[in-house]
């Protein structure tokens, strides 16, 4: 399964060129960006595609209310008035009220600015760190490309959610505990991801031209790897940011994430957890949000999946 | 083979090394002192210095770091995990107790999945851009997008609430296994059906089912014959993955359904902040982990004879 490797200054020819590691069960064929597409790519056409575009619109619009939530927001989300509570929807309070009389919609708006803010937080951090590690050990190769394998083998064996629960349950719940052991357990994806993108493009022929007329390796990596890396990568993010959101709202549901008064959606949902039968209004819109948000950066993953390379 | 398998097991055995030292060094994270933790649980309230120091001294708190990882890793690899804070029971036994909660809810679970994604993703490929696939697509779609809590929580109001078919909590009978079950396996099942109809599509384009079809099969029984086993390898690594976040990942719906598996047994250590749980539910799961990987890559030379090695 090992790749045949290239060393900067090793001469290049496509009978060295490096199969692809193909390791099912890894990120590739589990986040279903393998390029086996059916022989009529139903996405463009049909019901099904339409619904997927209304899906990210109404995610991309949910976002953007929440991120304007200060100014959206008709009342302040953690004012509690317990004589205003447990109010079906009206005009005074478009979703309702909760059991402490706080506006659902507000919450609703305040929460979704919370769970997109820290979900982008820790994609990025993601992101930086399983980039620079998968650049690294394919362009590198040789034993700097396989100790960052093997260190990737050993993260991706950690469970991201197990991880940070039991840092969460050594340190105490805390934002940036939660943010940094995320960040620290969920990279393996895009090293991998950016490692093979590497093997791939480094026997192509422009990157040879780039290297035959003398570019050094940093140049190589950033003005022309990279780049033509980010197709790929951006499907894999996509992906990630819909599995982040459910993960802090999961942890905040255990009561282990964002903490109380702090709105957020998986919070919001807990809260609700008592009246589930009582007050169905309090439980429907944190998990339709979630659900949208999902629904939209998974749809949008598929569509920049289909869509032919440039 | 014989060499791959070493090679094999001898990586997978350093993961778990790894993690062993990774669980162990979280003790190192905790702002509390654990012979101070330790004194206050046996002896009760308030311990006295000497007692804090005599305790530290009876458990080798006082070693330096690796004496005390060796020591527990080698307690650890006989099974002894020690007694946990929050119970004074030996965690071992409570482990496996959940362990067991979670195996049988992880295999019901994943033997849905199968059923429902074979069938579902099988038929969906036959009647490809019909408008019953771009249904079940879209259904699958929107099942997936589904946070397993929310969903747990609809079926709880549908079938426990409105209708009063199925128990919501506890775990006395089969009947509390359905919701839980349909919490975890519908997304699951989602995703396995959209990998096994991309993946019959694919087959289904190729030359050896033609022949098989111009033998005189049909399409249907061409595929079930050929075609399957050619799609088997995804379709096993991702069900072991899948598997294998059942396994340790299905905290949220057990603690939802109190399920006493392992994620709600390890979801209450971690509210109690009781590190010696935490280390060993770490050290299991990372374990789970890698032996169903290792599983699932060994079973894919059983599956196509042409990934066997060493011919």
């Amino acid at each position: 399964m090992r790749t045949a490797r290239w060393r900067a200054g090793a001469p290049l020819s496509p009978l060295t060129s490096p199969t692809l590691q193909k390791e099912p069960g890894q990120s590739q064929t589990v986040n279903g960006t393998v390029n086996v597409q059916p022989p009529l790519g139903p996405w463009r056409s049909g019901l099904r595609s339409q619904v997927a575009l209304l899906g990210i619109g109404l995610a991309w619009l949910l976002i953007v209310l929440s991120l304007g939530a200060p100014l959206l927001a008709p009342y302040d989300p953690v004012a509690v008035d317990l004589d205003a509570g447990m109010q079906r929807p009206s005009w005074q309070h478009w979703l309702g009220t909760d059991q402490l009389g706080r506006d659902v919609w507000s919450r609703l708006l305040w929460a979704g600015r919370t769970s997109v803010s820290v979900a982008t937080v820790i994609a990025v951090l993601t992101l930086a760190v399983g980039m620079s590690l998968g650049l690294l050990a394919g362009y590198s190769g040789g034993l700097l490309d396989d100790l960052t394998m093997r260190l990737t083998d050993f993260v991706a064996a950690l469970p991201p959610i197990i991880v940070t629960l039991a840092c969460i349950g050594t340190l105490g719940p805390s934002l940036p505990v939660l943010v940094l052991t995320l960040a620290l357990t969920s990279w393996t994806p895009y090293a991998r991801l950016a490692r093979s993108l590497v093997l791939q493009m480094r026997i192509q022929e422009w990157v040879l031209a780039v290297y035959a007329l003398g570019a050094s390796p940093r140049r190589i990596l950033l003005r022309h790897v990279l780049p033509a890396v980010l197709g790929p990568v951006a499907v894999q993010v996509s992906l990630n940011i819909g599995g982040i959101i459910l993960t802090v709202a999961g942890l905040s549901f255990l009561g282990l994430g964002i903490q109380p008064p702090t709105p957020e959606w998986g919070a919001m949902l807990v809260d609700a957890r008592p009246f589930l039968a009582s007050a169905p209004h309090l439980v429907l819109p944190p998990g339709l949000a979630i659900f949208l948000v999902v629904f939209g950066f998974t749809a949008l993953a598929e569509r920049l999946t289909d869509r032919p390379q440039a | 083979m014989g060499r791959y398998l070493l090679k094999r097991l001898l990586h997978a055995g350093c993961i778990v090394l790894g993690t062993t030292l990774l669980s162990y060094l979280l003790i190192y994270l905790a702002p509390s002192d654990p012979a101070q933790v330790i004194a206050a649980q046996r002896l009760g309230g308030h311990p006295n210095p000497a007692q804090v120091d005599w305790v530290r001294q009876y458990y080798g708190l006082d070693q330096p770091w690796f004496v005390q990882y060796l020591r527990w890793l080698t307690r650890a690899l006989q099974g002894d995990f020690g007694l946990s804070i929050r119970t004074g029971q030996a965690i071992l036994g409570e482990v496996s107790r959940a362990l067991h909660y979670s195996l049988v809810l992880a295999v019901w679970t994943s033997a849905f999945v199968v059923l429902v994604a074979g069938v579902s993703g099988v038929w969906a490929a036959l009647r490809c851009n019909t408008l019953w696939d771009q249904l079940l697509q879209l259904f699958g779609l929107l099942c997936a997008s589904v946070p397993e809590f929310w969903l747990a929580f609809l079926l709880i109001w549908v079938f426990a609430i409105t209708l009063g078919w199925l128990p919501s909590y506890g775990a006395k009978s089969s009947a509390h296994l359905i919701l839980p079950m349909l919490s975890l396996g519908l997304g699951q099942a989602a995703r396995l059906s959209r990998l096994t109809r991309t993946l019959v599509l694919d087959e289904l384009g190729k030359d050896y089912l033609r022949t098989a079809r111009a033998k005189g099969r049909t399409r249907a029984s061409a595929l079930l014959r050929h075609g399957l086993p050619n799609i088997a390898v995804p379709f096993v690594a991702l069900l072991a993955y899948q598997f294998s976040l059942l396994l340790s990942g299905a905290i949220i719906i057990e603690t939802l359904f109190t399920w006493p598996g392992l994620g709600s047994y390890y979801i209450a250590a971690v509210h109690f902040r009781d590190v010696p749980v935490i280390q060993a539910v770490v050290l299991l799961c990372a374990s789970i982990i890698v032996g169903v990987h290792l599983l699932a890559d060994l079973s894919y030379g059983l599956l196509d004879p042409r990934l066997r090695l060493g011919s």
